[in-house]
C-alpha cells in the first residue's frame, strides 16, 4: 500500500512581484510522480536548487501544489486538518542550531507535538517524552537544559525525539547530516536505521550526499531542475545509472583513496535557473550525451521494470 | 575512577537564555547607575505620602516662594522651598512624579500592546498583511505628534485618560518597526516550520515559539519609548495641553513657573533636573539591556 503519493505536483513561486510589474515565475517543481510503500525508505538526491526541499515541504503540508496533488494515506494534503496531518508525517531539518527553539527547555520542545494535540496528561506527557529521549540515546537529566548547551548531533538527536514523540507514519528528513560532523553523521545516520526497523518507519531521506542515500533507502529519485529524472531500487541506480545525470553525480563522489585526482564531472556548463528552464530536456547544456531532440523535446518517463528515466539517449549498461 | 564518574552524572547547568541575559544585565555598570536612579524616582513616587507630611496642594498664602534649604533664607520646614501658591515644593515634586511615571508607563503599554501585535502580525505573514501595516504606519509617521495631541486635546478636553490614550496610540511606530524584522528573522528559522509541522495553532506559534524570543529588543524599545512619553507629556503640559489643575506633573511644574525662571531659578530647575535624571536612568538601563540582547550592535 502506498502511504504517500505526489501525481503530477507542480509548485511555482512568482518572484519580483511588485504593485505595477508582474515579475517572473520560478519553477520549483515541474510535474512530479512518486509512490512510497509503507515501511519504504525513499532517498531524493539532486544539487541545491533542485527542488528537493520543495517537495518535502509540500509532503509536510506546510504548502500546497501549483497544480497536482500529494496524497497521505488515500487522501489529499490539504484535506487533512493540521493535528491529524502532524499525526502521519513529521519533519527533521537541516541545521539543528535553527529547528529547535532557543527559549524552550528540551522538555518543552520534544513535548509540543503530543501536547499540541492534547495527548494524555502532563504526567503522561514528561514519560512519554523520557521514553522517546532514550530509544534517540540521550540522558534523561537533557530534559532540563535548553538547545544552547547541546552539541549539533545531541541537538538532531532531540529534533528526531520531537519528530517520533508523536508516533507518525511518515519521517521527512532534509538533509539529516549535512550540518553535522563527519564523526557524529555516521551516529545519526545508524539511529534512523534502527528507528526505522524497529518503529516501522516509512522515511523520506533527502540528501545531496550519495554515501547517505546509498547507506539507507531502498529506493532512489533522482531530482534535477524540478523534475525527477531517474528512480528506481538503490542498487540499480547505483550499479547501472541510465540517465547521464546520474551517472555524473555517481562519477562527482570523491575517492577516499590517497592520491586519486577530483573526479572528472564532465558537466561543464552551470547549474540553470529555475527561473528559466532550458527548453526541451532540462540537462541538455550539460549533457555529455545530447543529441539530436535533446534541446527541443522534452523527454517523457520511459519504463524499466522497477525504475524510470527521462532521456532521449540512457546510458547503456552490458 | 568514581570522581570521574560522578562528574559525568552530575546534572547539566540549565540555565534559561532569559536567565543568562539578566546575570549579564546585572553585571552591567550602567544598568546599576541607571536601574538606581530609576529605583530612587519609582520608591519615592510610591511611598510619598511617607517621604513628605507636606500635601502638594495646600496652599499657604504667607509663606509664597519660599527659597531651598541651601539659600540662606531657607528652612528644612520646606527642605525644596515652596511654589508661588505656598506650596510644598518637595512633596510637589515626589507627587508629580506619580502622574508622570503613570503617564509613561501606561502609554507604552498601550503603545507597546498594539506595535507589538502589528509589527509580529506584518513580519509573520508578510505580503499583503505586511503591506497594508506599513501602509498604515507610514501614515502613523506622517503625523505630527504634538499637532495631533493638541486637536485632539481641543476637541476633547484634556483628561488623564485621554492624555494617556492619545500618546498611546501615537507612540507605536518603533514597537512595530522592531517587532516586525526581529520577526522577520525568527520566523524563517526552521523551528517556525517545525511548530507548523506538528500541527501548532497561530496563536502557540506568535505567542510562544516567536514572542519570548523578541523579548530582548521590546525591551529597548519599550525603554526608549518610556523615556519618549514622559517627555512628550512633559511638553504638552509646559504648552497647556496635557494634565490640568489640580493635577500636576513635572512638565506642569515647570510651565507655572516659567515666569519666575529670571529671579526664582531653582522653581524650574528642580522638576528639570528630576525629569532629567528620570530619563537618563532610563536610557541607561535601555542602553545596558541592548548591550546585554544585542552585541552585535555595540559600538
Amino acid at each position: 500500500m502506498n502511504v504517500l503519493e505526489v501525481r503530477g505536483a507542480t509548485k511555482t513561486y512568482d518572484v519580483g512581484k511588485t504593485l505595477v510589474g508582474a515579475g517572473r515565475t520560478l519553477h520549483a517543481l515541474r510535474g512530479i510522480d512518486l509512490a512510497v510503500r509503507k515501511g519504504e525508505t525513499l532517498g531524493l538526491v539532486g544539487e541545491s536548487g533542485c527542488g528537493k526541499s520543495t517537495l518535502a515541504r509540500l509532503i509536510l503540508g506546510i504548502e500546497g501544489p501549483t497544480s497536482g496533488n500529494v496524497t497521505l494515506a488515500g487522501k489529499p494534503v490539504g484535506g487533512y486538518g493540521r493535528l491529524e496531518r502532524a499525526k502521519l508525517v513529521q519533519p527533521v531539518f537541516q541545521d539543528p542550531y535553527s529547528s529547535l527553539n532557543p527559549r524552550m527547555r528540551i522538555a518543552r520542545i520534544v513535548a509540543a507535538p503530543i501536547e499540541v494535540r492534547g495527548i494524555g496528561t502532563a504526567s503522561s506527557r514528561r514519560e512519554r517524552v523520557r521514553a522517546v529521549m532514550n530509544a534517540v540515546g540521550l540522558p534523561e537529566h537533557f530534559t532540563e537544559v535548553y538547545p544552547s548547551q547541546l552539541s549539533g548531533g545531541q541537538r538532531q538527536r532531540v529534533a528526531i525525539a520531537r519528530a517520533l514523540v508523536g508516533e507518525p507514519e511518515i519521517l521527512v528528513c532534509d538533509e539529516p547530516t549535512s550540518a553535522l560532523d563527519v564523526s557524529v553523521q555516521s551516529q545519526i545516520l545508524n539511529l534512523l536505521a534502527r528507528l526505522k526497523r524497529e518503529l516501522g518507519l516509512t522515511l523520506i531521506l533527502i540528501s545531496h550526499n550519495l554515501a547517505v542515500v546509498h547507506h539507507l533507502a531502498d529506493r532512489v529519485a533522482v531530482m534535477y531542475l524540478g523534475r525527477i529524472v531517474e528512480h528506481g531500487p538503490t542498487e540499480a541506480i547505483f550499479g547501472a545509472p541510465r540517465h547521464p545525470y546520474t551517472a555524473a553525480l555517481l562519477a562527482s563522489v570523491l575517492s577516499p583513496r590517497p592520491g586519486a585526482r577530483l573526479p572528472e564531472m564532465r558537466v561543464g556548463a552551470e547549474f540553470p535557473s529555475p527561473l528559466a528552464p532550458p527548453p526541451g530536456c532540462a540537462f541538455h547544456p550539460r549533457c555529455p550525451c545530447a543529441g539530436e531532440g535533446c534541446a527541443t523535446i522534452d523527454p517523457d518517463e520511459t519504463r524499466d521494470g522497477p525504475r524510470g528515466y527521462r532521456c532521449h539517449y540512457p546510458l547503456a549498461h552490458a | 575512577m568514581a570522581s570521574i564518574a560522578s562528574a559525568t552524572a552530575a546534572p547539566v547547568l540549565a540555565l534559561s537564555p532569559g536567565r543568562v541575559a539578566l546575570g549579564r544585565t546585572l553585571r552591567h555598570g550602567g544598568f546599576w547607575v541607571g536601574g538606581g536612579i530609576l529605583l530612587v524616582i519609582l520608591v519615592a513616587a510610591i511611598l510619598a505620602p511617607l517621604l513628605t507630611a507636606h500635601d502638594p496642594t495646600w496652599q499657604d498664602l504667607g509663606k509664597r516662594l519660599v527659597p531651598p534649604v541651601w539659600d540662606a533664607r531657607g528652612s528644612w520646614e520646606h527642605p525644596l522651598g515652596t511654589d508661588q501658591l505656598g506650596r510644598d515644593y518637595l512633596a510637589r515634586l515626589i507627587y508629580g512624579g506619580r502622574i508622570s511615571l503613570l503617564i509613561g508607563f501606561a502609554t507604552v503599554l498601550i503603545s507597546g500592546a498594539i506595535g507589538t501585535a502589528l509589527g509580529i502580525a506584518a513580519g509573520y505573514w508578510g505580503g499583503r498583511v505586511d503591506l497594508l501595516i506599513n501602509f498604515v504606519l507610514t501614515i502613523r509617521l506622517t503625523l505630527p505628534v504634538v499637532l495631533v495631541a493638541l486637536v485632539v486635546v481641543a476637541l476633547a478636553g484634556n483628561s488623564l485618560t485621554i492624555l494617556m490614550l492619545v500618546i498611546g496610540l501615537l507612540l507605536w511606530d518603533r514597537f512595530a518597526i522592531v517587532t516586525r524584522s526581529a520577526t522577520q528573522q525568527i520566523a524563517s528559522r526552521e523551528f517556525i516550520v517545525a511548530a507548523q509541522a506538528i500541527g501548532s495553532s497561530t496563536g502557540r506559534i506568535l505567542f510562544k515559539e516567536i514572542l519570548p524570543n523578541i523579548t530582548g529588543p521590546l525591551i529597548v524599545v519599550a525603554s526608549v519609548e518610556l523615556a519618549h512619553a514622559i517627555l512628550l507629556e512633559a511638553a504638552l503640559s509646559f504648552l497647556g495641553l496635557g494634565v490640568q489643575p489640580p493635577l500636576f506633573t513635572w512638565g506642569l511644574m515647570i510651565a507655572e513657573a516659567k515666569n519666575q525662571l529670571f529671579f526664582r531659578p531653582w522653581l524650574i530647575a528642580v522638576p528639570g533636573a528630576a525629569l532629567v535624571a528620570l530619563i537618563f536612568a532610563i536610557n541607561l538601563v535601555g542602553d545596558a539591556v541592548r548591550d546585554v540582547t544585542a552585541p552585535e550592535g555595540r559600538a
